[in-house]
């Protein structure tokens, strides 16, 4: 799971190179800007087919958070 | 309409408008619940005023949502606003599509953009803390009337100037009292040192030369009045021309006009959490779009 979401990182903060972390947050990515916040919400709803609700968004603070919102909806 | 109402309605393509209503919701609660209530009743009516089904105006909200990030995207590449003159958005902003969905914008972006909605109870807190009975005030970009209206609760008297038609009849449906004068058309500044209080929210960077205006302020403004303002900071938008690159830039603008600065404040445009308590430095950070609001008086 945590290699595809590298790829939507990747891809959506447009840096080949990065490397998420578990305690990674908007501001240590220069790109990871309001935009590319939504951004990665909808893929990462799109590739692993969940939706998250308004209070699950708004705790996503880093992308640990990420990782266990998505354990919480089931993806493995 | 109730918010939960309006969140039915925008469920499935225009999900992404829950974001930061929920970012609304998580800091201000009930309140913004109320005041969310309140505008989207205001724009029902509007819409019905105008002949437009209200989903209508969701769909041309959202619309201009997308544009905005396409806009948004162009400006980080570019690093510079796509026009700078007046003379280039002048048949934009006076086409009657725009106008529409100028008003249309600013109404619903107060209730989904936390930035616009913040700005909203600054302004309106501003008028109830010092506006007084029998005041005068001068406000320039008039948008839905909403400072008009809070104006006019405080029985006091406000010349107001927009370039949209469709100001006016906001005003018509908010059922202003004769106090409040709206005239469609630019502002001349053709007085001197008649105003007690003057409010230009969301207009300096729209102007090609925003000192000279601020200069202007100085000079209708009488003898202890004061003036509330805003600057866009690196805010790209189709009738932005002035681009305001830094807080310090607005500062220096202000300096410039011989106005001095009472209180100031942040208002950050972000769909993701940030620390409120570190708005001031992420309004210098380049990566966010900032507004700097302030309130001046004359030196």
């Amino acid at each position: 799971m945590k290699e595809k979401l590298e790829v939507i990182f990747r891809r959506v903060l447009e840096d080949e190179e990065l490397v998420i972390r578990d305690d990674m947050t908007a501001s240590d990515v220069e790109s990871w800007d309001s935009l590319a916040h939504i951004n990665l919400i909808l893929q990462i709803e799109n590739e692993f087919g969940v939706k998250f609700n308004i209070t699950e968004i708004q705790g996503l603070r880093c992308v640990g958070d990420i990782i266990n919102l998505l354990h919480r909806k089931g993806v493995s | 309409m109730n918010l939960g109402k309006f969140l039915k309605i925008t469920e499935s393509e225009m999900r992404i408008l829950h974001l930061p209503i929920g970012i609304c919701m998580e800091r201000y609660g009930k309140q913004y619940e109320e005041d969310a209530e309140m505008i989207l009743s205001f724009m029902e009516l509007l819409a019905n005023n105008l002949d437009y089904d209200f989903k209508q105006i969701i769909n041309r909200y959202f619309e201009f949502v997308n544009k905005q990030i396409k806009m948004n995207k162009e400006f980080l590449e570019n690093g510079s606003y796509k026009y700078a003159k007046e003379k280039q958005i002048e048949p934009i902003i006076n086409s009657k599509e725009f106008q529409i969905d100028n008003i249309f914008t600013l109404g619903l972006s107060y209730v989904c953009t936390p930035s616009r909605y913040e700005l909203l109870r600054y302004v309106n807190g501003y008028i109830k803390q010092f506006i007084r009975t029998g005041d005068r005030c001068l406000e320039i970009a008039t948008g839905i009337g909403f400072h008009c209206f809070c104006v006019d609760l405080q029985d006091a008297y406000i010349n107001t100037f927009d370039l949209n038609f469709y100001s006016g009849i906001c005003l018509n449906i908010l059922g202003v009292s004769p106090r409040v004068n709206f005239s469609q058309k630019y502002y001349l500044f053709n007085e001197e040192e008649k105003y007690d209080h003057c409010i230009m929210i969301e207009l300096l960077e729209h102007l090609q030369e925003p000192l000279e205006y601020l200069k202007n302020v100085n000079r209708v403004l009488k003898t202890g009045g004061k003036a509330i303002l805003t600057f866009a900071i690196r805010t790209p938008q189709v009738d932005h021309i002035y681009l305001f690159n830094s807080v310090t830039e607005a500062r220096d603008m202000i300096a410039n006009a011989n106005l001095e600065i009472v209180t100031q404040d942040y208002f950050i445009s972000s769909f993701m959490y940030y620390d409120i308590s570190q708005k001031e430095s992420l309004a210098e950070a380049s990566k966010y779009s900032a507004t700097y609001a302030c309130i001046v008086k004359k030196h």
